[in-house]
């Protein structure tokens, strides 16, 4: 049986994941707190001049393999649209330059909330077959945030 | 933004040697069973915490990151870095040490141990599983349900 066959056979579906990188500076800040309540749950993080990361985004598709391509999407169409998310947080001071964090901490937990709701609104809206599985956002090897659909 | 269940995963690194061999087989079982891994060897261990919780609406974290690494710091690297880890566990194949792991952080991984002196609402956070790569190769992964294994 060949594998086009075998997709047939079965509608298999499956998960691709694809990775876009952006470099972004952040603070955390509750305003609503006092310096010294800022420092002791924030640490390091409440320096007032901010720090960076090489932040990591993978996003794993899920979707019917299609029965012509033998693909879920064509990742570089995956790729674009994490790009064009990605894009406005590259090289910017995420609280100082992204609306949406303005009122919002630009923690690694939000972060990955909030590519999560961009990438599924896209997919939804670009390829209606595709739904996301699960949003990953890496601040560095050693720290990162999951967000399953 | 809402807030829903995510997963955090804080990583460190644990330098440590070990050999395989089971108390029941002779040394010339264990050579055959082992191979290689019956003798001394050392691996860079990097072992994967992953918990889940909610996001906090105040501060926007699932748990102070202070905390949870100084947490892992004190319960993992401290204990654990530049041992020799066959004396201090029976078993020391990878998959025993990602269990035994588990079911010692599961019980200090909770929104009292986490969130103290914080005063922030940390709600609902468990120890989902613990992931160690040994070497590029080598991955193991506890399962949710990894109880506590006195035998390890």
């Amino acid at each position: 049986m060949t594998i086009l066959q075998a997709t047939k056979a079965k509608n298999s579906s499956a998960i691709i994941a694809r990775r876009v990188n952006f470099c972004a500076a952040h603070r955390y800040e509750q305003e609503a707190w006092s310096v010294e309540r800022n420092r002791s749950v924030f640490g390091a993080c409440y320096n007032e001049n901010g720090h960076g990361h090489n932040y990591v985004v993978e996003a794993f598709v899920e979707g019917p393999i299609d029965q012509v391509t033998g693909m879920i999407a064509d990742v570089i169409d995956i790729d674009r649209i994490l790009k064009a998310i990605a894009a406005p947080l590259d090289h910017r001071f995420l609280n100082l330059d992204v609306a949406e964090f303005r009122d919002v901490i630009p923690t690694t937990e939000n972060l990955a909330l909030y590519f999560h709701r961009k990438v599924a609104t896209a997919l939804a809206e670009k390829h209606p077959s595709l739904r996301l599985h699960k949003l990953l956002l890496l601040e560095s090897d050693e720290i990162w945030a999951e967000v399953w659909s | 933004m809402r807030s829903r269940r995510i997963e955090l995963t804080c990583a460190v690194w644990v330098r440590a040697i070990h050999h395989l061999e089971s108390a029941e087989l002779t040394a010339a079982e264990n050579e055959k069973l082992y191979g290689k891994c019956y003798r001394t060897h050392g691996h860079h261990y990097h072992i994967q915490v992953t918990i889940a919780g909610s996001v906090d609406p105040v501060t926007g974290l699932v748990v102070s990151r202070d905390a949870f690494q100084a947490l892992l710091q004190r319960e993992v690297v401290d204990r654990y870095d530049a041992r020799d880890l066959n004396k201090l566990f029976p078993v020391t194949s990878c998959e025993a040490l990602a269990v035994r792991l588990h079911a010692e952080l599961a019980p200090q991984i909770t929104s009292t141990q986490l969130g103290y002196a914080l005063g922030a609402t940390w709600s609902n956070i468990e120890l989902v599983r613990i992931s160690i790569r040994e070497t590029k190769k080598n991955y193991f992964e506890s399962l949710p349900a990894s109880a506590p294994a006195t035998s390890l």
